[in-house]
């Protein structure tokens, strides 16, 4: 009967990625491209779980003659209920602010790519095709007056600027263990009394100077509304 | 668990089992509803840094696991369905060329590191030798044309990575094999259980083969899972306790910026066949070397494939392996930053 064991695992890897694909928030672990794989790969460890359950307790093994020390037993049991618990338990959710601030907002923006709508088309800017505009740009000057709509999460720019905040979302390329945090300045005096951290805001207004720094660009806002987290929270 | 099965008087056989089929159906559905009534629970119930830990682990099993079982699919047809011996038969006898022909089945069998564990183990179990394995388990996910493709689209050919990490990680792959095949008693590299294995596999074959291939899904999952699992915490534990930006923040020197690009790739844990997107992101930050070190060692050894080669290897043929894939990545990656 130990082999059941790993079928149990698949069990719980299995039907918690199936969910997550059917509910539409694989996304949240894995970038679009492969969830299709993904999906694909979870319905055959279903059918072959079935098979397993079907078959293998008639079918003899040597494995099943060895015997097992409760030790074993037990670490196998914390191992199935740490899984439970992680997979089938705890809310699906995405990288929280914490993580951009550990991973440092913007720090490999250089090399992030442009989204593939992007071009040289503002109307089409994605967040990081804003941030990475905004942080190359040798001549602030060309951005400014562009008109800006985005959405993202509220996170701190840094102490020496209070009165900024960066409208943030993580860039996943292969899965979240990669994501990094890209951000666009906002100017907005005393946020910290509307926004928390990591909270989500839609962000309308246009390109400008940031009143602290003429030679930076900041986006100067018409409206900064709080919005639920949207249901694709990454930028692909 | 007792499970009712009957057999056929006339074979030893085992029949298909409704009753199994049932529980199965019922552990699914179970399943299916603690994890629908759940969802609706608020993340923010949970701390922060706990809900990113378990956003990072879950995205490392997510992301593996398709392969895992892509990789237990190619063990079963190793094992089950093809002759005994053929693949061997159709191997060079001489222990460089065998070697070598090894390190290109990954072509072939186009799966990414942790799914070459259970490929890896039926290879073992069908009579490769282990430094061949060795060899095969290195160079597969570097030698197989998904890591190639993608690692092209990521940096075209310039700057000598994709030669670099398709040359290198052969090179490497076979110089750890040739150093494994002068060991006097290979297969006591072997973990005690998997030599075991070894030696009582293949004496079932009175049973039909679908039910063998269930079999071996069902015995490599329960190898490779607890540790697929356990490997992924700790990558996820490892990257909300270690900032990165410190890493990231040493990438302009020569020797230092290959040691933290190889220290990442342990840590991160991320698939062979797409870490190259992961790498991009660090090309403006860190030399070329350095991303060629990160591209080759990652593929070959990280946290999560420390713990799956424990599955089969003793631990200190683990470590072996470890510190031998290091230093010679350590050299590669000097040797680019010369040249390139």
């Amino acid at each position: 009967m130990r082999r059941l064991y790993g079928v149990l695992l698949s069990l719980i890897g299995a039907s918690a990625t199936c969910w997550l694909a059917a509910t539409d928030r694989l996304a949240l672990y894995i970038h679009p491209r492969y969830v299709v794989f993904t999906a694909i790969m979870s319905v055959v460890a279903l059918a072959l779980i079935v098979a397993s359950f079907a078959v293998l307790p008639a079918a003899h093994s040597h494995e099943d003659d060895r015997p097992r020390g409760r030790r074993s037993l037990i670490v196998g049991a914390l191992l199935v209920g740490a899984a439970v618990m992680a997979l089938l338990v705890a809310p699906p959710s995405t990288l929280s602010v914490a993580t951009a601030q550990q991973r440092k907002v913007n720090q490999t923006l250089s090399s992030t790519p442009m989204s593939s709508s992007a071009g040289t088309d503002f109307a089409h800017f994605r967040l990081r095709d804003w941030a990475a505009a905004i942080q190359l740009a040798a001549d602030p000057s060309v951005l400014k007056g562009r008109p800006f709509d985005g959405t993202g999460f509220v996170s701190p720019v840094d102490s020496k600027h209070p009165d900024l905040f960066y409208l943030t979302r993580f860039v996943v390329t292969c899965c979240a263990v990669d994501a990094q945090p890209v951000g666009v300045p906002v100017y907005e005096p005393g946020w910290r009394a509307h926004h928390k951290n990591g909270s989500w805001v839609s962000v309308t207004g246009a390109l400008g100077a940031d009143p602290g720094d003429a030679t930076a660009s900041v986006v100067i806002p018409v409206t900064v509304k709080p919005i639920a987290e949207p249901s694709q929270p990454y930028e692909h | 668990m007792t499970i009712g099965v009957t057999r056929s008087p006339v074979s030893a056989r085992p029949a298909f089992s409704r009753r199994g089929i049932a529980i199965a159906a019922s552990f699914l559905a179970a399943a299916l509803v603690l994890r629908a009534t759940t969802a609706r629970l608020s993340p923010d119930l949970l701390p922060a840094a706990l809900r990113d830990f378990l956003t990072l682990s879950i995205s490392v099993v997510v992301e593996s696991l398709p392969f895992v079982i892509l990789g237990i699919l190619f063990s079963a047809l190793v094992q089950v369905w093809l002759p005994p011996g053929l693949l061997l038969r159709m191997l060079p006898r001489r222990g460089v060329l065998r070697r070598a022909s090894v390190s290109g089945l990954g072509v072939v069998m186009p799966v990414c590191e942790c799914g070459n564990v259970p490929l890896a183990r039926g290879f073992v179990l069908g009579g490769m030798g282990v430094p061949e394995t060795v060899t095969f388990l290195l160079a597969a996910p570097l030698l197989n044309p998904v890591t190639i493709v993608t690692t092209y689209q990521a940096f075209g050919w310039g700057n000598d990575i994709l030669v670099g990490r398709i040359l290198g990680g052969f090179l490497i792959a076979n110089f750890v094999g040739w150093i494994f095949s002068r060991h006097a008693a290979p297969t006591e590299l072997l973990t005690p259980e998997f030599n075991e294995s070894c030696r009582t596999h293949g004496g079932h074959d009175d049973e039909p083969r679908w039910v063998r291939s269930v079999d071996v899904f069902a015995r490599e999952t329960t190898a490779i899972l607890p540790a697929l699992f356990v490997g992924s915490a700790v990558a996820g534990a490892i990257q909300v306790g270690v900032p990165r930006s410190i890493l990231v923040a040493i990438g302009a020197n020569p020797l230092w910026s290959v040691l933290v690009l190889m220290l990442l790739a342990f840590v991160v844990a991320i698939c062979s066949n797409v870490d190259a997107f992961f790498a991009l992101a660090l090309g403006s930050s860190f030399m070329p070397g350095a991303i060629v070190a990160f591209l080759v060692f990652g593929a070959m050894v990280d946290v999560k494939m420390v713990a799956l080669l424990r599955t089969t290897f003793t631990t200190r043929a683990v470590l072996d392996l470890t510190v031998l894939v290091m230093l010679s990545t350590l050299v590669l990656g000097l040797g680019v930053n010369l040249v390139a």
